[in-house]
């Protein structure tokens, strides 16, 4: 199928075939890796609070930090999803993937993809801190009489939260295969790979949005479960977006040369 | 393979026959001891078609789906079951377990939901759910020591 856009059913066809007698190896990464992302966020809203203003700086800032570490646990289980549908063996140590193979690079392109995203959260977190710093706020709050008021004003404070986090998602799109990039290709530069990661993408940004969109229902479901699904449909997910991942690759690179060292277009491997 | 370890019921890779046949190789079906060297198709290792564990799993969720009907619980596994059985396809058709233990939880989750529904609105028209929300919401008041009309504390303390 080089060279050519596959239908969505023969992307996830795929990656129910690279799942089976897999699935043992899968649910544990990620159990952990939810577990990491549960803790990770957790843990700073805990220590601050979020009512003040730089209680607001320093959640953002220490969830900033916890989302670097995390993100190269998330690029270890995302190698564990290339490798099961590529049919290599796998383990749970592969987490530890981007510990080991140039984890400067993996830091420096998170760094850039989650600095975005820390600035739209932040910016989306605005309106809520000046619903909580006004005088109608404290007036407001803990009476009885004002229940109403007090949703309505806690609606638009999740509304601008949403709005943000949307925003997110749809900017982050072209930068969705920089990590599959990463991970092929150790050593690449970090700006090679989101560069690489927007060559991919390019003509291809709605139809990685109908994809994510058709999980929706099996999210759902999961979500019925206690979130227990996840741990199968997750692993479905991330695989089906490395066939996509290895289809766009096919598309630009069909003779399989190594990703990240097209040097007429991108430039040398040493970017940054 | 030397003469010096050869076995008649082994063949060139060292496989046992009788671990390829349930049962043995009957005796009349027995190979010669030359019939080994003749050349033999290449034998296809049987390609993996989804997970029958999967499966299995799916029609265990459906049945607990039923027996969990009652309390809710039919939605948790049910929905459990209904991924399951999605993804035990593989490659190819679903299995005859998973197509019954999707259409199992599927029964369970819809039977569960209107049994809830049923649950509500009975207590809706037998007024029980008023008198019930009113218990619990007097309750929150009394123990955040607010009265329920006036946003005041019970100590006479305005919030």
């Amino acid at each position: 199928m080089n060279g050519q856009k596959q239908k969505f059913s023969e992307l996830k066809k795929q990656a129910r075939e690279a799942m089976a007698g897999r699935c043992g190896t899968l649910v544990g990464a990620t159990a952990i890796n939810l577990f990491l992302t549960f803790s990770c966020s957790l843990i700073p809203t805990l220590i601050f609070s979020g009512t003040t203003l730089y209680d607001i700086i320093f959640l953002n800032l220490t969830l900033f930090l916890f989302s670097l570490l995390l993100s190269l646990f998330q690029a270890g289980y995302l190698k564990i999803c290339l490798s099961t549908l590529r049919g290599e063996p796998i383990s749970v140590g592969d987490m530890l993937y981007a510990f080991y193979h140039h984890p400067d690079q993996y830091v420096l392109m998170f760094l850039i993809i989650n600095g975005i995203s820390s600035v739209i959260a932040l910016i989306s977190s605005i309106p809520g801190f000046q619903y909580l710093s006004s005088p109608s706020a404290e007036l407001t709050l803990g009476t009885a009489l004002s229940i109403e008021a007090e949703l309505s004003s806690l609606m638009n404070v999740y509304v601008y939260k949403l709005i943000g986090s949307l925003v997110s998602t749809l900017v982050l799109v072209p930068f969705s295969l920089s990590t599959f990039v990463m991970n092929d290709a150790p050593g690449i530069g970090p700006i090679q790979a989101i560069r690489q990661s927007f060559a991919m993408m390019k003509k291809n940004f709605f139809r990685y949005i109908l994809l994510l969109l058709s999980f929706l229902g099996l999210e759902i479901l999961a979500s019925c479960s206690c979130a227990i699904g996840f741990l199968w449909v997750m692993p479905y997910m991330q695989i089906t977006m490395a066939a996509f991942y290895q289809e766009r690759k096919d598309v630009l690179y069909p003779a399989s040369e190594p990703v990240g060292y097209d040097t007429d277009s991108f430039g040398s491997g040493t970017d940054l | 393979m030397t003469p010096e370890n050869y076995d008649p019921n082994t063949n060139e890779s060292g496989d046992s026959y009788q671990s390829s046949h349930p049962y043995g190789v009957p005796e009349g079906q027995r190979p010669g001891p030359y019939q080994h060297y003749q050349q033999q198709p290449p034998v296809q290792p049987p390609r993996r078609t989804g997970s029958q564990a999967l499966a299995a799993a799916s029609m265990v969720m459906a049945i607990c789906s039923f027996l969990f009907m009652l309390n809710m619980g039919s939605l948790f596994f049910g929905s459990l079951g209904v991924i399951f059985a999605l993804l035990s396809r593989g490659a190819g058709r679903m299995s005859g377990t998973a197509k019954a233990g999707l259409a199992g939880c599927t029964i369970g989750i819809i039977v569960g939901i209107c049994i809830m529904y049923a649950f509500l609105l009975f207590n809706m028209v037998s007024g029980g759910s008023t008198n019930l929300l009113e218990r619990y919401y007097n309750q929150y008041m009394q123990e955040y020591q607010m009265t329920p009309d006036n946003g005041t504390t019970t100590d006479g303390n305005t919030i």
